[in-house]
């Protein structure tokens, strides 16, 4: 079994109806399904990031400015990931992919699944460091490098979406 | 023809828009763009919600209304309220008064959008029976002003002065917690300025010259703090004075720099923070720093009045809290 067929097979897995963009009439669609995926585990680290905020205000931790940075960068990767569609243009409309085009584009989707997971974990582990000073800075250092993994995994995958 | 349900052309600031027909037929077409929702109502009762997208309207799409009509497929009654799912701006500004009853204006924006469309309605619009986005926009700025005088006013003025983005971080994060409740998100919060009158503004220089609030807070006017401080060398104001008599003993020399506030929550109140930093004058009226030898300040446009050897007095000061000079 190849590469790609286990990247198929992990995303299938993940996000219901995904057709791996096989079928032409389906392409925009499988996009759609794959951002709407990353969209939602994001939205979820996010109220995860706003409960975390709330906690650090009750006890006036001393990285409160910090971590409503995260949470607006974190919102902003959000809503880009949810309306990207908007002037696509390439790829997207082409007929077919290549395969060598197909198996890019897959990694890329496996990638921003994987990085929104992570964020989702970091910001988990955030949250469980707000009494503790000294974790919660290097916990706020984590996500912020997560998220900036993230906004070089996604302008990739866009550029390459558009055909550029 | 068939009816047509449809907000066309929403405005950039508009939440909501009531659909003016009341009558709805089976197979009427409602179409729904993109950030959009439809919110099929009766009797101040939420039914069914539909999403983006362009829908005939059937008994297997609107289930609950269907039931509640009794099952007949004659046409039925019942408000569409389309909600706008983008994000909004808004600006406030108004007036509380700190922990110490000092009087504060501020003002500022805010962004904010609606999360949670069912609720949002239940909570705003057939809560408050406001049908119209004009209404519904001043409702909702009027609840974050009642939120915002109520959070700021559990701070000191130094808090507010020293320490605006701690302060304004915190209140945020309060504010949100109050929109939820609404079935909004308050995206973020800009506190773009804010001002007290001249006598706690000169009050606040006086904390932040001798780092002790409680002291200063303890005379009745910033006239009798000016004329206190200034009357001899270390007389003034009682054993919490620290700082001033050793700054009296160093003529001409700037303020000692001092180390900022380290902590990183807002300090509590009365806590001693003598604010200057090294080379760094503070604006006696909005308490912003400014650029050393200033004659007039960048922030509040106030000219700033000096002692016969350069330091920064405050109105009505009779001394030089620095270097105890006499002021003509
Ligand atoms: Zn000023
Ligand atoms: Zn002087």
């Amino acid at each position: 079994m190849g590469k790609e067929t286990s990247i198929v097979e992990k995303l299938e897995l993940v996000i219901p109806g995904f057709h791996g963009y096989k079928k032409k009439e389906l392409i925009r669609e499988d996009d759609r399904l794959v951002r709407g995926k990353v969209a939602d585990t994001l939205a979820l680290a996010r109220r995860e990031m706003e409960r975390a905020l709330q906690r650090c205000a009750m006890v006036s931790c001393a990285q409160l400015v910090a971590i409503d940075n995260l949470r607006k960068k974190l919102m902003a990767l959000e809503s880009r990931v949810r309306h990207a569609e908007a002037g696509y243009r390439g790829y997207f409309d082409r007929v077919k992919f290549k395969e060598e085009e197909l198996n890019r584009l897959l990694e890329y989707d496996a990638k921003m699944i994987e990085l929104a997971e992570e964020i989702l974990n970091e910001v988990k582990a955030l949250n469980g460091q707000i009494a503790n000073p000294q974790a919660l800075g290097m916990a706020v250092l984590n996500l912020d490098d997560k998220l900036v993994n993230f906004e070089e995994v996604l302008g990739k995958r866009m550029s390459f979406a558009a055909g550029e | 023809m068939a009816q047509v349900i449809e907000w066309v052309n929403p405005g950039e600031d508009e939440i909501i828009w009531r659909y003016p027909n009341e009558v709805i037929k089976w197979g009427a077409q409602l179409i729904v763009h993109e950030y959009e929702v439809a919110v099929f109502m009766r009797d101040g009762k939420i039914y069914d919600v539909l999403g983006p997208g362009r829908h005939t309207l059937t008994t297997q799409n609107l289930p609950l209304l269907y039931r509640l009509v009794g099952g007949s497929n004659s046409p039925f009654k019942a408000t569409v309220i389309f909600v706008s799912m983008k994000q909004f701006q808004g600006r406030y500004g108004g007036e509380t008064q700190t922990r110490e009853l000092a009087p504060v204006k501020y003002y500022g924006v805010y962004w904010f959008k609606v999360a949670d469309p069912v609720l949002f309605i239940t909570e705003v619009v057939g809560g408050q029976s406001l049908y119209d986005t004009a209404d519904v926009t001043k409702f909702i700025r009027a609840y974050f002003n009642e939120g915002m005088m109520k959070h700021l006013s559990a701070y000191s003025i130094v808090d507010l002065f020293q320490n605006l983005d701690m302060v304004s971080t915190q209140v945020k994060v309060k504010l949100m917690e109050d929109f939820r409740r609404l079935g909004l998100e308050l995206v973020d919060v800009k506190i773009e300025g804010v001002n007290t009158t001249d006598e706690w503004r000169q009050r606040l220089f006086w904390i932040m010259q001798t780092g002790n609030a409680q002291a200063v807070m303890q005379m009745d006017t910033a006239k009798q703090v000016a004329a206190e401080l200034g009357k001899s060398e270390g007389a003034a104001i009682g054993t919490g004075m620290v700082v001033m008599p050793q700054l009296l003993q160093q003529p001409a020399q700037p303020a000692q720099p001092a180390q900022p506030y380290a902590g990183g929550g807002v300090p509590p109140a009365g806590y001693q923070q003598p604010a200057q930093q090294a080379g760094q004058e503070i604006c006696p009226y909005c308490g912003k720093p400014i650029p050393a030898g200033a004659r007039f300040c960048p922030y509040c446009g106030h000219e700033i009045k000096r002692c016969p050897n350069g330091h920064v007095v405050p109105e009505g000061a009779k001394f030089c809290p620095v270097c105890g000079a006499k002021i003509e």
